[in-house]
């Protein structure tokens, strides 16, 4: 069962209750809330993703409007997990964003189990691409533009790097998001992807977000090699260009985006390591999505064919 | 008196490297303090040396350069360049020997 067979007045009722529990990749979310609009946005934004029987959920949180006179003229919302509300409230017209970025704060604060790195990871006949990137890069929007021409989403903005399992990234498909111009660059693009509802006036300018394809939501328990490690700049009239760059500076960048590289002492190192030994690195310079994503497209072909000539090599020595 | 100075990097506080082929920088990334480093490939090799027990400029210089005599200058640039450096980074320790 997924969320979309429920209908808004069930999943209002759900929310308003005891809650509506819900996959999202690894994680069991519980979320319960008095705002009426959000069952309608949680229903359009997650409506692949698998309903959940579990009796235990990674974290339960809530959306209300707070009390006080400001209710009254100024509507805002507050998100809190559990007891804990980490943020001020917003404009109640950023309800949406702000489970979006609440669900962010959870995970990156608190699942200390995976290597968690600020990067977005779509991946293509099972190889990981990993774009770091601080904000105004161009990250989010590449991400979309390629998610857009069937690139698998693994995330957008959290990639969950294994602990376990040497460069594995751990899918975490869930809406992208775009801020100011890149909305419109999308709807564009891609016009038949769904775009949630805009947020103006927030910190980051104007968010809207981009719902998760269905196979990517269907496709959540697959891990993917992290393969590609490339460093995206969106760059106003600028012709694509890769060029290739050292590991260990690629090392200290992505050690720089990590949220808890220093939390996990040297497991956290091992996994990063892992992730460079298995990845060619770049940076990237763009401003068209139709040049970049097919250059993108022969770099992680290219890859994947000398994987498997190396990988035949091995078989024709007898090691592998 | 540098002759009876030799350093070393702390066994409770191991350096872990990400090496790279091809690369002439090195990732080390001491576990104690979580501290991560880019340091060039002679560094890391001076490390590495240093996480045998403690060593001598003088050792050190031989271990990395066994064909080539003993020259001050060399000594210098490798205690002034890498082990004063490492010491201040707190990668390794020195010791009165």
């Amino acid at each position: 069962m997924i969320v979309a067979d429920y209908s808004e007045q069930t999943l209002q009722g759900l929310i308003a209750g005891s809650g509506l529990r819900f996959g999202v990749g690894p994680f069991t979310l519980n979320l319960q809330s008095s705002l009426q609009q959000l069952a309608g946005d949680v229903r359009l934004m997650y409506a692949s993703y698998p309903i959940s029987s579990q009796p235990f959920a990674d974290f339960h949180v809530r959306l209300d409007r707070p009390f006080g006179l400001r209710r009254w003229f100024r509507p805002q919302v507050n998100f809190t997990q559990d007891t804990r509300t980490p943020f001020k409230p917003l404009p109640l017209e950023q309800s949406f964003a702000m489970f979006e970025w609440g669900l962010n704060w959870c995970i990156s604060s608190q699942c200390h189990q995976y290597l968690i790195i600020h990067a977005a990871v779509v991946e293509r006949g099972g190889l990981a691409l990993i774009m770091p990137a601080p904000p105004g890069s161009g990250k989010s929007t590449l991400c979309a533009g390629l998610v857009a021409r069937g690139w698998r989403l693994l995330t957008d903005e959290l990639a969950l790097v294994s602990l376990e399992q040497p460069g594995e990234v751990i899918a975490l498909p869930r809406p992208v998001s775009l801020k100011n111009e890149s909305i419109d660059v999308i709807r564009a693009f891609a016009p038949e992807q769904v775009i949630g509802p805009i947020a103006r006036d927030t910190a980051k300018g104007t968010v809207a977000h981009m719902a998760a394809p269905v196979e990517s939501v269907e496709r959540a328990a697959e891990a993917a090699l992290s393969s590609l490690l490339v460093f995206p700049q969106y760059t106003p009239a600028s012709a694509t260009v890769i060029a290739p760059r050292q590991k260990a500076a690629s090392f200290m960048e992505l050690a720089d985006q990590s949220f808890n590289f220093n939390v996990l002492g040297e497991l956290g190192f091992q996994a990063l390591r892992q992730v460079l030994d298995s990845c060619d690195c770049y940076d990237l310079s763009y401003s068209q999505l139709d040049d970049v994503i097919p250059a993108l497209e022969r770099l992680i072909d290219a890859r994947a064919e000398s994987a498997q000539l190396d990988s035949l090599d091995l078989r024709s020595t007898g090691i592998g | 008196m540098w002759a009876s100075v030799s350093w070393f990097v702390d066994p409770a506080n191991p350096v872990f490297f990400g090496v790279w082929p091809g690369e002439n920088t090195v990732v080390a990334y001491q576990s104690t303090s979580g501290d991560t480093h880019m340091i060039s490939a002679m560094g890391a090799a001076v490390l590495e040396l240093l996480q045998t027990g403690p060593l001598s400029v003088e050792a050190i210089f031989a271990e990395l350069f066994p064909d080539d005599a003993l020259e001050v200058t060399a000594l210098n640039h490798l205690r002034n360049n890498f082990l004063i450096h490492f010491e201040q980074l707190g990668l390794i320790k020195k010791t009165l020997s």
